[in-house]
């Protein structure tokens, strides 16, 4: 018999990832791209590398999570259409079944998960600035003119970590530029670096909440070993890395419409591959109707309305996008 | 005289039946929106509160139109909402605008001599005869108690209706409508008309929504500027919310107080984790969050200004309430620079937690997991 | 039996007057020790992260001392004066403490409204009915409490430099020097003498309170305030350093009220939070500084 296959994608600020995931739950192929401010670009891309792949496979389901998960899930077709925090947290207990708590750390946000039986039990996400993303370490790997691949490694040699201070990224960085005039070596700043960021995460995150195990920790940052390492250092416990961190929501993603479709017995809404060859429009306009301003989102495919949202009061949003808005999230 | 006041939910309808039936000129605020607070925070201090950036907005805004007496209510502390007044009126002034302020202080805060002052500037300036501005008085309360009624019973009912979105609709439409009425009258016939559409909006009383209680900062939490629309985003999701604070219950509960009667049980439910006040109100969302399991709730979530401090108080006791009672408590925190996709993202998030709690407790059959059923809400405004 | 007290808030103030009423009912007095770093890291990661830095700084010093005493003196201060306040997280004080830090001793938390004798004897049986249960003995204790606090001169004003700053705010930030990096020192190393917001009488505050259109809920809020006004109005200081929390309701306003009365007087806030660089602080210091430096040598010319 043929293989069937569930597409997941998670369309986030930093990254846009996309994951073919069997009936037996494995991972069959994984990406892993830029977003570079093109969510539509990127994703449409991501799907033409899967075509090349998976073209002739039947695919039984499709999730999108994600900050942008209202616009990819409208351009596949989506099944499911979840927030990052329940796709991640449904990811991970399915990596590891006991799970009690989730790090994770995205390219512009972090977020705190905590189980009890399998379900979320409690969450958290940053409230705060960036100062603990992804996204600021690449910033400043870049300032130190070290690859960020690399950065994790210089903190693992450091001997005399240095103290950062920082609210937000950019007293974070200045406080880190400061250091550096006053002749701290890079290994130390790193480290010092790291630290800071793990301490304020679980200052900002994890206040007055017992952190239990197994912890995961996934996310684009679970790569960098000085953050692990920190965290590690901090909690005084094991973290675990699943294998594929770097993929976790999309793959939850495609769990959950997984388990949406066995649930309700529906066809999939996936529009296949070949959609990436429509032409996919989004505008955006200010509602001058009423003094609340809305911005309104219209999206078409091949010049047909398709979808619309952002509209406090339904009048856009009834009209056009009876398909699927925001209706099937939450 | 040309009068003017803030938007603070359904207190600006009131205020504008107010001036209708005083027969006094007024400046209508418009809803706020992204402009008021972009006004508001360019000249307010910029570590204030979130409020006092839409009051402010409000008033310059207005004081542009002509405005020249503005109405706030007043505290005395130990809240800084107390201290808005004395901030808009040099904010105002030093921007150029001769203004007046009337403020609704307590008279037992500024001393019956000064309340009957303040008052008396109003009812003086009203040519209308004295019956008259009782009467506009005792309809601006109407207005308001209704609006406020309406307003529960579109958010309840939310989670009920058959076709999706049509509770969301009717709010909408009478928000919008009842800001352009000319009279007490008519403001009153829009009220009444709209409390029987949404009475008539079909329902199934079969499903069983979710329930999620509003709690936290008055200001933030009936003006759905300030909070992100966070209650008509629940109705989006088919989630029943209710909130206790209002501008209605304000007034009755200040009112009641002298004399022990207002939200007794929220008081009484607040003492074992908060026994003083701490201003603003914040033991009435200690209170709350320590009775919503009992109400029926599945969750409760704390909105709030960023720097609030009876507030941030109050969310340092929620996480024992929500061990000891069992029920999941979510903070959101607003300021000027709150990112959307954040916020839907938590609200998502929350409510999916407590869908996967309610589905645990039924696996577990828990006998009291029936109890928590709420019956479906009864008609009438 | 010893009683805790912790090196925190309204301490700055109030700790002569707590001392002596503890001895003198024959408890041990155990005090935390001046604040630093680790008491720091204690309290951020116990308290509230929303808090201001003075309080999670209490919650270090509760933090430290809770395994070295039997009990713990915090008073609930709701208000010194009639019908004011202090501020709204101090009346929440024992509730963030209680939730946040586990395993406390006992609390000696009796609420105080007010410092008026009357309704401080009252709060004087409560708490010390903890340690005594003669009641003359803690009105003995009471007096000789009060004559001490009474004797107690608190702040000061600095002469012999040729130029001065008027330090405003919080007790808690102006005498903490871990929390203001020890701002008298490194002025009086840039030739500037200090003075205090304390030297200035409650008579003269008052008046300058008149003003106001609203007298301010918060005690010591209109100390700043008047205190403030009255410094600028009579040059008793060349200059005004307000030393605020980051966070501080409080603060957001009075800085607010203060810069809109006295107009172009030499004001800077400077706002101290666990965050707060030291590199960033000495710099703005010393630019405030040589700009008053070159104001005075202005007005020189000018006269």
């Amino acid at each position: 018999m043929e293989k069937t296959y569930y597409l997941g994608v998670d369309v986030g600020s930093v990254s846009t990832n996309l994951v073919m995931m069997d009936e037996e739950k494995n991972i069959c192929e994984k990406l892993y791209l830029k977003t570079s401010g093109r969510p539509v670009d990127t994703l449409k891309e991501g799907l033409k590398c899967l075509a090349g792949h998976f073209g002739g496979a039947e695919i039984r389901g499709a999730g999108a999570t994600g900050s942008g998960r209202q616009l990819a899930g409208m351009l596949i077709g989506a099944d499911v259409i979840k927030n990052e925090i329940s796709a991640h947290a449904v990811a991970a207990s399915s990596v590891e079944p006991d799970v009690r708590t989730i790090l994770e750390i995205g390219g512009q946000d972090s977020k705190i998960i905590f189980l009890r039986d399998g379900i979320v039990y409690d969450f958290a996400m940053n409230t705060v600035c960036a100062a603990g993303t992804g996204s600021f370490l690449d910033r400043q790997a870049a300032r130190l003119d070290i690859p960020i691949e690399a950065f994790g490694g210089y903190a693992l040699k450091s001997k005399n970590p240095v103290r950062i201070a920082g609210r937000c990224a950019v007293f974070a960085e200045s406080d880190m530029i400061h250091k550096q005039q006053t002749g701290h070596c890079n290994e130390d700043i790193i480290a010092g670096l790291c630290e800071a960021l793990a301490r304020n995460y679980l200052n900002n995150l994890a206040k007055g909440k017992e952190i239990c195990g197994p912890i995961l920790f996934q996310g684009g940052v679970a790569a960098n070993v000085g953050i692990v390492s920190a965290f590690k250092k901090i909690l005084n416990q094991s973290v675990i890395i699943p294998r594929y961190y770097d993929v976790m929501g999309a793959y939850g993603a495609a769990i959950l419409a997984k388990e949406e479709l066995e649930a309700s017995g529906d066809e999939t809404r996936f529009c296949g591959f070949d959609s990436v060859y429509d032409d996919f429009t989004v505008q955006s306009m200010e509602c001058k109707d009423c003094a609340n301003m809305c911005e309104v989102i219209h999206i078409s495919v091949n010049e047909t309305p398709k979808a619309c949202w952002g509209d406090r009061c339904g009048k856009w949003s009834a009209g056009a996008g009876k398909a699927q808005s925001g209706s099937r999230t939450g | 005289m040309v009068v003017t006041f803030p938007n603070m939910g359904n207190v600006a309808i009131a205020a504008k039946t107010l001036c209708q039936g005083l027969a006094l000129p007024y400046v209508m605020p418009e809803t706020n929106n992204s402009k008021t607070l972009a006004v508001g925070s360019y000249y307010a201090p910029e570590e204030i509160c979130l409020p006092f950036k839409l009051i402010l907005g409000n008033f310059i805004l207005a004081a542009r139109q002509g405005a020249d007496t503005m109405w706030i209510t007043g505290s005395c502390g130990p809240c800084r909402f107390g201290e808005y007044c004395e901030l808009a009126m040099r904010t105002l002034k030093k921007l150029g605008y001769r203004t007046d302020f009337v403020v609704a202080d307590l008279s037992s805060d500024v001393g019956v001599k000064e309340f009957i002052r303040r008052i008396g500037t109003v009812a003086a300036a009203s040519p209308v005869h004295p019956v008259e501005k009782l009467r506009a008085l005792r309809l601006a309360y109407q207005v308001v108690e209704l609006c406020d009624r309406l307003d529960a019973k579109a958010y309840e009912r939310a989670g009920y209706e058959v076709h999706k979105g049509e509770c969301r609709r009717l709010l909408h439409e009478y928000k919008t409508k009842v800001r352009k009425t000319e009279s007490p009258e008519e403001t009153m016939e829009v009220l009444q008309d709209y409390g029987r559409r949404l009475d008539a909006v079909p329902a199934d009383k079969s499903k069983n929504p979710l329930n999620v209680s509003i709690i936290g900062e008055i200001f933030t939490i009936i003006d759905p500027f300030s909070n992100l629309y966070i209650e008509e985003k629940l109705m989006g999701y088919g989630v029943s919310s209710k909130r206790m604070l209002s501008p209605s219950w304000w007034v009755k509960n200040m009112i009641g107080k002298p004399f022990r009667l207002g939200s007794r049980d929220v008081y009484k439910a607040s003492d074992p984790y908060l026994k003083y006040s701490v201003g603003g109100h914040g033991k009435e969302c200690v209170g709350e969050a320590a009775l919503a399991k009992a109400q029926g709730m599945d969750g409760a979530i704390q909105v709030f200004p960023l720097g609030c401090m009876p507030e941030v108080v109050a969310k340092s006791i929620l996480p024992v309430i929500q061990e000891d009672k069992g029920i999941p408590i979510m903070t959101l925190i607003v300021d000027e620079v709150t990112g959307e996709a954040g916020y839907i993202t938590r609200i998502e998030a929350f409510l999916d937690l407590l869908k996967g709690r309610r589905n645990q407790n039924q696996k577990a059959s828990h006998p009291r997991a029936a109890l928590n059923m709420r019956q479906f809400p009864s008609k009438g405004v | 039996m010893k009683i805790g007290l912790p090196r925190g808030l309204m301490y700055a103030k109030y700790h002569t007057f707590a001392k002596t009423f503890l001895e003198e009912l024959g408890a041990e007095v155990v005090v935390s020790p001046p604040t630093n770093k680790k008491i720091l890291d204690r309290g951020v990661r116990c308290c509230v992260d929303e808090a201001c830095l003075p309080m999670k700084i209490f919650h270090g010093h509760v933090d430290w001392l809770k395994d070295r005493c039997d009990a713990l003196l915090t008073p609930r201060l709701i208000g010194v004066r009639d019908k004011e306040y202090i501020c709204p997280m101090f009346c929440g004080l024992i509730e963030l403490i209680s939730n946040n830090i586990p395993d406390l001793p006992p609390l000696i938390d009796a609420p105080v409204t007010s410092l008026e004798y009357g309704k401080l004897i009252k709060w004087a049986k409560q708490a010390g009915g903890f340690i005594q249960k003669d009641d003359t003995k803690i009105a003995l204790a009471f007096d000789r409490a009060r004559k001490a606090q009474q004797m107690e001169q608190i702040g000061y004003n600095e002469a012999g430099y040729p130029l001065k700053i008027a330090l405003v705010g919080h007790v808690y930030n102006i005498y903490d020097q871990f929390i203001n990096m020890n701002v008298k020192k490194k002025l009086n190393e840039l030739g500037i003498g200090v003075m205090t917001y304390q030297q200035v009488d409650r008579g003269d505050i008052d008046a300058q309170i008149q003003t106001l259109f609203k007298k301010p809920f918060w005690t010591f809020a209109g100390e700043y305030y008047g205190a403030s006004v009255y410094i600028s109005k009579k040059g008793l200081a060349d200059g005004i350093l307000y030393l605020s929390s980051f966070s501080c309701g409080i603060d957001s306003v009075m800085t607010e009220l203060i810069q809109s009365e006295i107009g172009d007087f030499p004001f800077m806030v400077l706002k101290l939070d666990e965050h707060t660089g030291e590199a960033g602080f000495d710099t703005r210091i010393e630019a405030f500084s040589d700009m008053l430096k070159r104001r005075c040598e202005f007005g020189r010319h000018l006269s």
